[in-house]
């Protein structure tokens, strides 16, 4: 047989193309293995950084709708402050408008400032058709119902939403967990999970808590909106606040510039110190933040004085014709003074020529009542402005105006005592009463008044000789009573006494005696653990693990594995603040910390050996 | 929904932006095409020879030329022509026959086992160069304790870390690769590190710097690959050699420098590797892959870089397998 088989040389190159054939099949089966391993190792891979991304993005959603809520809380809570600011800001300007109305109105007559009081009339008269409509259509009705606290719209609003977020809290995580297995399955893992980072810390993590966004209300007040509401972050920033700026300080700034053209109402300090009452009554305090103060321009010499500022005083001059008129006076220019002060009747004379000043002058006066009258005014040819000077209000009651050098009078002179000026006051009715003693309150628009008389002889031509007189006078008005910037306590001094005391109803701490009440959630501490995800999935080489799909040409590899465990890590972050006020939560994959974290765990545990031989292999075949 | 911004994770590229996933696929099958032209056709080749050679029973319909037997009147598979080879004389055409056909098929199957292996070992390159991608786009962005956010410090400075685990990340895809024996390390490591030095016209000496923390790494990660069995016999040995030499024999490129500093173009860069976000991460993977089929593995070196002949041409030779996988830029990425 041997024997034959030697001689039989058929067929011997069939037995090398068979022996060939067979390393080229067994070489194709390793490609394809090694092209299987490869594709799943990297498939399991990607499928389990999905998984992880799933539960982390939902985490992430979570957290910008908690963030936004806080921010319209924010947003509502400072449109309340604004408009409970302004409640009670605008019926105490429009007191001081319908005041300066009146005394505009009764100054309009005065010769030189008589054309600047019509004026000034005619503006508060434009300031008040715009401010009291705004007041009776908008904000008292806003903040009768709207921004009443406790019961307003606004408030139960803002107790909806602080719900919501609770809600948000509690589902949004777990909706991840359910995202994160469904889309390892949809990706054809045979197992697939992603867990919270804090559960895999063994005994330190809280179950409670576990699937609930990592955000607490739990000893959260309503002032942790404070510092959102007036100096911003960069949340708002997103929204288009500008830097530092929150929505409380946005609108007070707005309305700052709103009133400008109200300035001399005085709206910027009485909006100023509501604002900060109405912030103080949320628990935040409204100076704080506050650098620039509050520039106050008074309008009496008695607060000049006090605060050390300097008064503006403007001067001018007029004249008059030469006047054939004997009996022509200081009063004829200015003022009425009834005949006879002492026994202060008025005689039928005096009605007669003043008659223009109707009822003021019936009757007896108790007061040196005085007016303009129109003949004196008319007669008056050639207004001059002299021009402005500030002077220190000083000490008492002198009320001084720089002289130039060479000029008529003193250098410096106290004008209420000076023999030859008459010191009037501007009331609110209209009348210009005479000072006659001090103290006595020089608002802004107080005057004094020197009239000087000129007489001639002139010959008629007829022979007969005639006086006549030529009046100058010589007027200082108040024009302001100085400006000062004041800050904190002085501020809040000035403004109690000069508008009243504090709004009515006021609490340091709104909202307490409401039940509930706003209050924002913010990220629990130490939460670094609870925004990691950890993902873990399985894989079967080349097919799903219920279908066997294993290829054939496997068996023969026995060194590959032919399922593949997968994990990776994923991470909840904001890089711009954590305050939950910043709705810029994002997610990213990070290295799987979170085992190398657990064996730490291990190894307090007294298992040092196991954990640092796991750690080893951890660190190496963490590819993540 | 509210939107979320986060990274996509199925965003690896290769170098020309194609998805790597099919770019693997893809150079698996044209690979595996030629391999099965290959498989039909040898086996085809040798059969007909058989017939050509031994049975003598060529149809003229075949396209080869008529065998001399068959134009002497050796019909095919008639008694006459098997009895002639059967002679003493006859049996000394077919021994030398037999011997000039195995020559070129041995020459043949060795050339193409060494392909194969080729293949094999650039779709373990490509799952490596995944791996450092991976690894890469987790770790330079991280901050460890002292490298900062983009910044990667060279292997060499003390504290870096970021390398370290980049390059330890290719581990588990080369280990299975790299030569297990002692000896036949040693002859792959001089071979490519003879081919540097003459690279460098420099015969200053070998460099054999170790980094001991990789190597035991990658140790680690055979033992967990080959889990189950790593403890027979000479695994732990192969294991460890596999690892000390994957250590030697790979390079990880990110944008052309590598964990020593060097560039691409021969530089060096001493300062750390300041990355940003906005960069996009171009990963390559570099691993000398020793050609240890006898003779073919000469033959795919000279055809693949034929300046070799005239270097380290008495080593067993080693040939630079590469393979790029891009991170894009991805941060500013949104999806909801």
């Amino acid at each position: 047989m041997i024997r034959r088989l030697h001689r039989d040389d058929s067929a011997q190159v069939t037995f090398l193309a068979l022996a060939a054939s067979l390393v080229l099949i067994g070489t194709m089966a390793m490609i394809i293995n090694t092209g299987d391993v490869t594709r799943t190792r990297i498939r399991n891979q990607e499928v389990a950084d999905v998984t992880a991304l799933a539960a982390a993005t939902w985490t992430a959603r979570g957290l910008n709708t908690v963030s936004m809520l806080n921010v319209m809380n924010s947003k509502l809570l400072s449109m309340t402050v604004l408009v409970n600011a302004l409640d009670n800001t605008l019926p105490t300007v429009l007191k001081i408008a319908e005041a300066q109305f009146q005394g505009f109105t009764a100054c309009t007559p005065v010769p030189i400032v008589g054309a600047f009081c019509g004026v000034m009339a005619a503006v508060v008269s434009v300031q008040k058709t715009i401010l009291t409509p705004l007041y009776n259509t908008a904000i008292k009705p806003l903040a009768a119902n709207v921004t009443k606290y406790c019961s307003g719209v606004a408030w139960n609003i803002m107790k909806g939403l602080s719900a919501a977020a609770e809600g948000v809290r509690h589902s949004f995580t777990r909706i991840g967990y359910a995202e994160a297995v469904a889309i390892s399955q949809a990706n054809g893992a045979s197992f697939g999970i992603a867990v919270e980072g804090s559960l895999l810390q063994l005994g330190d993590s809280d179950l409670s808590e576990a699937g609930a966004l990592p955000v607490s209300r739990e000893d959260r007040e309503l002032k942790d909106f404070c510092a959102s509401m007036r100096d911003g972050g960069p949340g708002f920033v997103m929204q288009g606040y500008d830097s530092g700026e929150g929505p409380a300080q946005w609108g007070r700034q707005i309305w700052k510039t709103i009133f400008y053209p109200f300035v001399q109402l005085f709206p910027h300090p009485i909006f100023y110190a509501a604002y900060n009452r109405e912030m103080n009554r949320l628990g935040c305090d409204g100076t704080e933040g506050e650098d620039e103060g509050q520039e106050v321009e008074f309008f009496n010499l008695a607060d000049c004085r006090k605060y050390g500022a300097r008064a503006t005083w403007s001067r001018f001059s007029d004249n008059t014709d030469w006047v054939d008129e004997a009996n022509w006076g200081v009063d004829d220019f200015i003022a009425f003074t009834p005949d006879g002060v002492q026994n202060k009747t008025v005689s039928a004379e005096d009605l007669e020529r003043y008659s223009e000043l109707g009822s003021d002058i019936s009757g007896a006066a108790a007061e040196l009542n005085h007016r303009p009258i129109r003949a004196g005014r008319q007669a008056l040819i050639n207004e001059r402005d002299r021009g402005t000077q500030t002077a220190s209000c000083g000490s008492g009651y002198t009320t001084a105006w720089y002289m130039a050098p060479g000029s008529a009078l003193p250098s410096r002179v106290g004008l209420n005592r000076h023999p030859d000026y008459m010191h009037y006051e501007v009331t609110s009715d209209g009348l210009h009463r005479r000072a006659r003693s001090a103290p006595f309150n020089e608002n802004t628009g107080t005057y004094f008044l020197y009239v000087e008389r000129e007489d001639r002889e002139v010959t008629l031509e007829d022979g007969t000789k005639k006086k006549e007189y030529r009046y100058s006078l010589d007027e200082f008005i108040l024009s302001s009573a100085g400006k000062k910037k004041l800050e904190g306590e002085e501020l809040d001094e000035y403004l109690e006494e000069e508008y009243g005391a504090e709004a009515e109803g006021l609490e340091a701490t709104a909202g307490e005696s409401c039940g509930e009440f706003p209050i924002p959630h913010l990220l629990v501490e130490e939460s670094d653990d609870r925004l990691r995800f950890f993902a873990v999935v399985k894989h079967e080489l080349n097919g799903d693990s219920g279908q066997n799909g294993k290829p054939f040409w496997s068996n023969y590899f026995t060194a590959s594995p032919t399922s593949f465990m997968g994990f990776s890590q994923a991470q909840v972050y904001n890089d711009l603040s954590t305050d939950m006020f910043t709705q810029d939560w994002r997610v990213r994959l990070e290295r799987t910390t979170l085992l190398e974290a657990a064996l730490s765990r291990v190894e307090e545990m007294g298992l040092g050996t196991i954990a640092e031989t796991a750690s080893d292999v951890l660190t190496t075949v963490n590819n993540h | 929904m509210m939107s979320v911004a986060t990274q996509p994770p199925l965003q690896f590229l290769t170098r020309d932006g194609g998805d790597f996933l099919l770019h693997l696929q893809t150079l698996e099958l044209m690979q595996l095409s030629v391999g099965v032209v290959l498989a039909i056709s040898v086996p085809l080749l040798f059969w007909r020879g058989h017939r050509i050679f031994v049975a003598g029973r060529l149809r003229a319909s075949s396209f080869f030329r008529k065998h001399p037997y068959e134009a002497t009147g050796c019909v095919a598979g008639g008694q006459q022509c098997r009895t002639n080879s059967a002679s003493p004389r006859g049996r000394g055409i077919a021994s030398l026959e037999f011997l000039l056909v195995l020559i070129p098929l041995f020459v043949i199957v060795m050339a193409f086992v060494q392909i194969a292996l080729m293949i094999n070992a650039r779709l373990h390159v490509g799952y490596a160069a995944y791996a450092a991608a991976r690894s890469a786009s987790v770790v330079v962005y991280a901050e460890s304790d002292e490298e900062e956010i983009g910044v990667l410090l060279n292997s060499d400075a003390e504290g870096a870390e970021k390398w370290q685990r980049i390059n330890r990340a290719t581990a588990p895809a080369l280990l299975p690769i790299s030569p297990g024996s002692p000896a036949a390390a040693a002859k792959a490591f001089a071979s490519f590190s003879a081919s540097q030095v003459i690279d460098d016209e420099s015969f200053g000496g070998v460099d054999f710097d170790i980094d001991a923390t990789a190597t035991a790494g990658r140790l680690t990660a055979m033992v967990v690959h080959r889990a189950g069995d790593a403890w027979q016999g000479k695994r732990l040995q192969r294991a460890a050699v596999k690892s000390v030499y994957t250590d030697l024999a790979t390079t990880v490129w990110i944008n052309d420098r590598n964990a020593e500093g060097e560039l691409r173009d021969g530089t060096e860069d001493s300062e750390p590797f300041d990355l940003s976000e906005e960069d996009t991460l171009s990963v390559s993977v570099d691993y000398e892959f020793w050609l240890n089929v006898p003779y073919a593995g000469r033959a795919m070196k000279l055809a693949f870089e034929p300046e070799w002949i005239l270097q380290s041409r008495f080593l067993t030779p080693t040939l630079t397998l590469s393979d790029t996988v891009v991170v894009p830029a991805w941060r500013k990425r949104k999806a909801f």
